[in-house]
């Protein structure tokens, strides 16, 4: 490291420690603000809460699972509801509850997953449209113009089924395609930032691209990331059921809430076997819900309009 | 503003081109072609017979080579044929499109009107009873995926209390009445429009919120306007913008809820086509109807944009 690296360093860290140190004169640091507005928000708070119960129970499944999710049992074939079989059991006998609650790991790990691969691509190609701007950014944002134009459904769905079926490449298959949303907003954060006296002073100090994005920018977007993040995990979450209640996805016998949701597509199941479907049909719609009261007490705690 | 409008058309070209290219990509990435997915897998034919069907379908051709052959076609009107049934691609969307267009227009209509209505009541009775409900409503109108409402609609109302046939156009072998198509559209069109509703209200709410404040409408109520006047005259109108902005990106989803809402009551429309598209790798299907889309989205966009000029005077077009 050469020495005018070494003073830049200087500078540039004396720079984040004077901003750390005006934080800490003031009352409440932002982290603490936006906790506090967030435990406000009854709805979210709920929501949080089941979303930690659903969590923990996928989490633990080998525990909170009363049976191995597929072991078939010829003389345990399509029981009702009892207190032997919370949910009853399917065709060949195996328990629906348990299956739920397995299925509630892939589910839960398609969404996260997915979300993270499409935070990270989006983070990364925005960044660079953002803060370097000209023909890199026209050329990213037509290519998101085209990728937007379709709706994640049907260009999901086409690539699914072609891919064809598995965890893994439900995963990538929705990761890689949602990329243009936190895309374009950490663009349009990182445009509005560009031009603030905090970046101009990082640049005379001659903090290289690369720091200036992470250590001045980044941070500044984190927000915007953290809300797209909770509505990105329902969505993909409904993305996955989706593409697997069609019989793309993922696949028996590993279950997941969506293909569990698939054999409702024969009539004579959906009439006489509701215990088979509705446990996955209600997980998805609490886990989405409570989801989504999450996303919308973190937007609301980091509005600057309602902070007090 | 005909200048406007002949430069958006002129925009669009390139980036539908793109579009197809892109849809192309994707399908030439995925393993097997048409052929694989045509021959039974236990029962393959001999190599030297696969790579003459391969050669007269033209699939030896490099891919960019197919590219620009599709592409010749498609520009002349030609969209092709199905891989399966032989049937002239036009023809088979042609075939379902009516359905569909039934279908999705009926839910859209109902789930904008019902949606924005209840948003102007939410939104004047502001944390009443009634906003509360209906804010809980539109949640679970969001979260509630169109195939698990659509499972439990057919569920409940058609296989357990019988009010409404169990999916299909008509009754079959029964002669085309009003009273027997309303009967079958009803239930999907009623689980899709719950979303447009849901939406629909939370927009209307969150923007006459916003306009109900400004000084305008003080002004309005000042001069001694009646309150419904001053609601409809002034509110809404100025609260309609946004909401038409969210109407435009209602275009895109109709296809996806149409796979999903079709497949479940097997309505024979384009969500059903397109289904049976991809599973059946119907290259030229898939294309042909990612293109239609591509051009209604963009149509859309178009009109909501014109829309906004209509609303708003303020918003000119050059």
């Amino acid at each position: 490291m050469s020495d005018g690296d070494a003073v830049v360093a200087a500078n540039d860290s004396a720079l984040a420690r004077a901003g750390r140190v005006a934080e800490r004169v003031k009352t409440e640091s932002p982290w603490r603000k936006t906790i506090r507005l967030f435990l406000r928000h009854r709805l979210a708070v709920t929501g949080l809460v089941v979303f930690l119960i659903i969590g923990g129970m996928a989490l633990f499944a080998p525990i909170v699972a009363t049976h191995n999710p597929n072991t078939i049992s010829l003389t345990d074939r399509n029981l009702p509801p009892s207190s032997e079989h919370f949910f009853g059991t399917d065709r060949t006998g195996r328990d629906t509850f348990s299956r739920t609650v397995y299925a509630g790991r892939v589910s839960l790990a398609v969404g996260l997953a997915a979300v993270t691969i499409s935070i990270t691509l989006g983070t990364l190609l925005g960044a660079v449209a953002g803060y370097f701007g000209g023909w890199i950014d026209t050329i990213l944002m037509r290519l998101t113009d085209v990728m937007m134009t379709f709706p994640p459904v049907i260009i999901i769905l086409t690539v699914a089924a072609i891919a064809g079926p598995g965890v893994g490449k439900t995963i990538l298959v929705i990761g890689l395609l949602n990329w243009p949303i936190p895309s374009r907003l950490v663009r349009a954060k990182f445009m509005s930032l560009r031009e603030q006296e905090f970046i101009h002073a990082a640049q005379a100090l001659g903090v290289d691209s690369s720091r200036t994005i992470r250590k001045h920018l980044l941070p500044n977007a984190i927000d915007v990331l953290i809300v797209y993040a909770s509505l990105g995990v329902a969505s993909a979450i409904l993305l996955e059921a989706g593409i697997s209640f069609l019989g793309a996805g993922v696949q028996p016998p590993t279950p997941s809430w969506g293909n569990m949701l698939n054999v409702a597509r024969n009539v004579s199941v959906l009439e006489n076997d509701p215990w088979l479907w509705m446990p996955a049909g209600v997980a998805v719609v609490l886990t989405v819900l409570a989801v989504n009261f999450i996303g919308d007490g973190l937007r609301d705690a980091f509005d600057p309009r309602a902070r007090r | 503003m005909g200048r406007y409008i002949q430069r958006r058309l002129l925009i669009s070209i390139p980036i539908l081109f793109m579009v197809t290219v892109l849809i192309f990509t994707l399908l030439q990435l995925t393993p097997g072609d048409p052929l694989t997915a045509f021959l039974p897998p236990d029962n393959p034919l001999p190599q030297e017979q696969q790579d003459a069907m391969r050669r007269q379908l033209g699939l030896d051709r490099s891919p960019p080579v197919r590219y620009f052959f599709w592409l010749r076609e498609t520009v002349q009107g030609n969209l092709g044929y199905r891989q399966r049934t032989g049937e002239p691609i036009t023809e088979a969307i042609g075939n379902r499109i009516g359905p569909t267009m039934l279908l999705m227009g009926t839910a859209m209509t109902f789930g904008i009107l019902i949606g924005v209505t209840l948003g102007v009541i939410s939104a004047i009775k502001q944390y009443s009873f009634l906003d509360n409900i209906l804010t809980v409503f539109a949640f679970l109108g969001v979260s509630f995926p169109v195939y698990l409402a659509g499972l439990l609609a057919l569920y409940l109302f058609s296989l357990r209390f019988r009010w409404f046939p169990a999916g299909g156009l008509s009754t079959p072998g029964e002669p085309f009445s009003f009273t027997d198509r309303l009967d079958h559209l009803i239930l999907p069109a009623a689980i899709i429009s719950i979303n447009y509703v849901a939406s629909t209200m939370r927009y209307t709410r969150s923007a006459m919120l916003e306009v109900m404040t400004t000084d305008y409408v003080r002004t309005a109520r000042a001069k001694g306007l009646r309150e419904n006047a001053v609601i409809v005259g002034h509110g809404l109108r100025n609260a309609l913008l946004p909401v038409v902005t969210i109407i435009g990106a209602y275009v895109p989803n109709l296809l996806g809820g149409a796979v999903f809402i079709e497949s479940i009551f097997s309505w024979p429309g384009l969500g059903r086509l397109y289904l049976e598209g991809i599973d059946g790798r119907d290259y030229n299907l898939i294309m042909a109807m990612t293109l239609i889309l591509a051009i209604v989205i963009m149509i859309a966009n178009l009109l909501t944009d014109l829309a906004y000029g209509l609303i708003d005077p303020r918003i000119r077009y050059e």
